[in-house]
């Protein structure tokens, strides 16, 4: 299995999963087990391509790179799915207008779930472009490795999202990694993956 | 608008006029639509090349317009020399077609959204502005150079024998 950056390059967000939706705590579970239900948490949302990559101590996750509102809410396909900004919605003269004289923004996200045991930090020194994160998800394993079978999923271990968020502040713009971005807890409640997870 | 001595000739003054309202009135919507453009930041960091497009497609004709009403202001002529009437009224239908596409290129951005960018509609625009911009020059620097011409001046007066 291919190797995630490691340290991972600087995120706009992070945040820990809650211990109590990835693993329930007291059971003896397998890595692969727990990327399992990480797994249809993810589909449940609707991502529909996810990449797996080794990480020290576990392994990482990695999501399409999608398209979202302002408010963090998952675009619609197949806008969401797009990496060029999605077109006004011109139904009036209002809008219209909006249109004409107002910026639309695109905003951008690959996730990723880093599950290790081990501590670790972002690596500052790293900026990870738009079209290099784009490749995570064509770069990994469609699949975990049965090997991640044998090892299990301990209370040492956490479940950590990585959220990178990219910007174009127009359409013609390049897209750029926001610093910060929204909360990572954002990312994850308005992309539907807390909910995936939800007992 | 366009005044004239006879259904052929137009007074030149008359006609530079008329040409001149119509470009500085179509220049300046355009100027203040892109304007407008800049304030909400629709070009983002590539504001400079909205207005390289938009430069180039009406400063030539406009700084042709104000130079020659410039030297006219300067020259006491009494007996403004007139032109074919044709010719001018080309003139304005062709600028007027050419400015009105202009604006057109700029508002129908947000309705080609769906397959081009701002600035990507501006830069093939060129397929059609261009042959427009060169009628547009062809006819109105006729229109002009047309006033150094003898055919223009007053008439010459034979001597008494």
């Amino acid at each position: 299995m291919p190797w995630f950056p490691w340290p991972p390059p600087l995120a706009s967000a992070r945040a820990e999963m809650p211990a109590r939706l990835v693993h329930t705590s007291g059971t003896i579970e397998s890595l692969k087990s727990v990327a399992g239900r990480l797994e249809r948490a993810f589909r449940g949302a609707g991502y529909a391509e996810i990449s797996y990559y080794a990480i020290p101590g576990g392994f990482a996750m990695a999501t399409r790179l999608e398209q979202f509102a302002a408010d963090g809410t998952s675009f619609a396909a197949p806008e969401r799915w797009s990496a060029d900004v999605a077109p006004p919605q011109v139904f009036g003269l209002r809008t219209y207008l909006q249109a004409l004289f107002r910026a639309s923004p695109g905003r951008f996200r690959i996730i990723v779930l880093a599950i290790t045991p081990r501590a670790f930090r972002e690596n500052h020194r790293v900026r990870v472009t738009r079209e290099e994160a784009t490749d995570w998800v064509k770069d990994g394993f469609n699949k975990l490795p049965k090997v991640y079978d044998q090892y299990a999923y301990t209370d040492e271990y956490s479940c950590t999202a990585l959220v990178y968020e990219f910007e174009k502040a127009a359409p013609d713009n390049p897209a750029v990694l926001k610093d910060p971005g929204l909360p990572a807890d954002t990312h994850l409640q308005k992309s539907n993956i807390l909910k995936g997870l939800a007992p | 608008m366009i005044g004239g001595a006879s259904d052929q000739l137009t007074s030149m003054r008359s006609a530079k006029r008329s040409l001149a309202v119509i470009w500085f009135v179509g220049s300046g919507i355009v100027f203040l639509i892109v304007l407008g453009q800049t304030v909400g930041r629709v070009y983002g960091d590539e504001v400079e090349k909205a207005w390289a497009w938009l430069l180039p497609s009406i400063m030539p004709t406009l700084s042709l317009i104000v130079g020659v009403l410039v030297s006219d202001a300067q020259q006491s002529d009494k007996t403004p020399p007139e032109i074919d009437s044709f010719l001018v009224k080309m003139a304005v239908v062709v600028s007027i077609i050419y400015l009105l596409t202009v604006l057109g290129t700029i508002l129908l951005q947000p309705i080609v959204r769906g397959w081009s960018t701002p600035l990507g509609f501006l830069n093939i625009s060129h397929l059609w502005l261009a042959p427009l911009q060169g009628l547009v020059s062809a006819f109105i620097g006729a229109l002009f150079v047309k006033q150094n011409s003898p055919q223009h001046h007053e008439p010459v007066v034979p001597e008494k024998t």
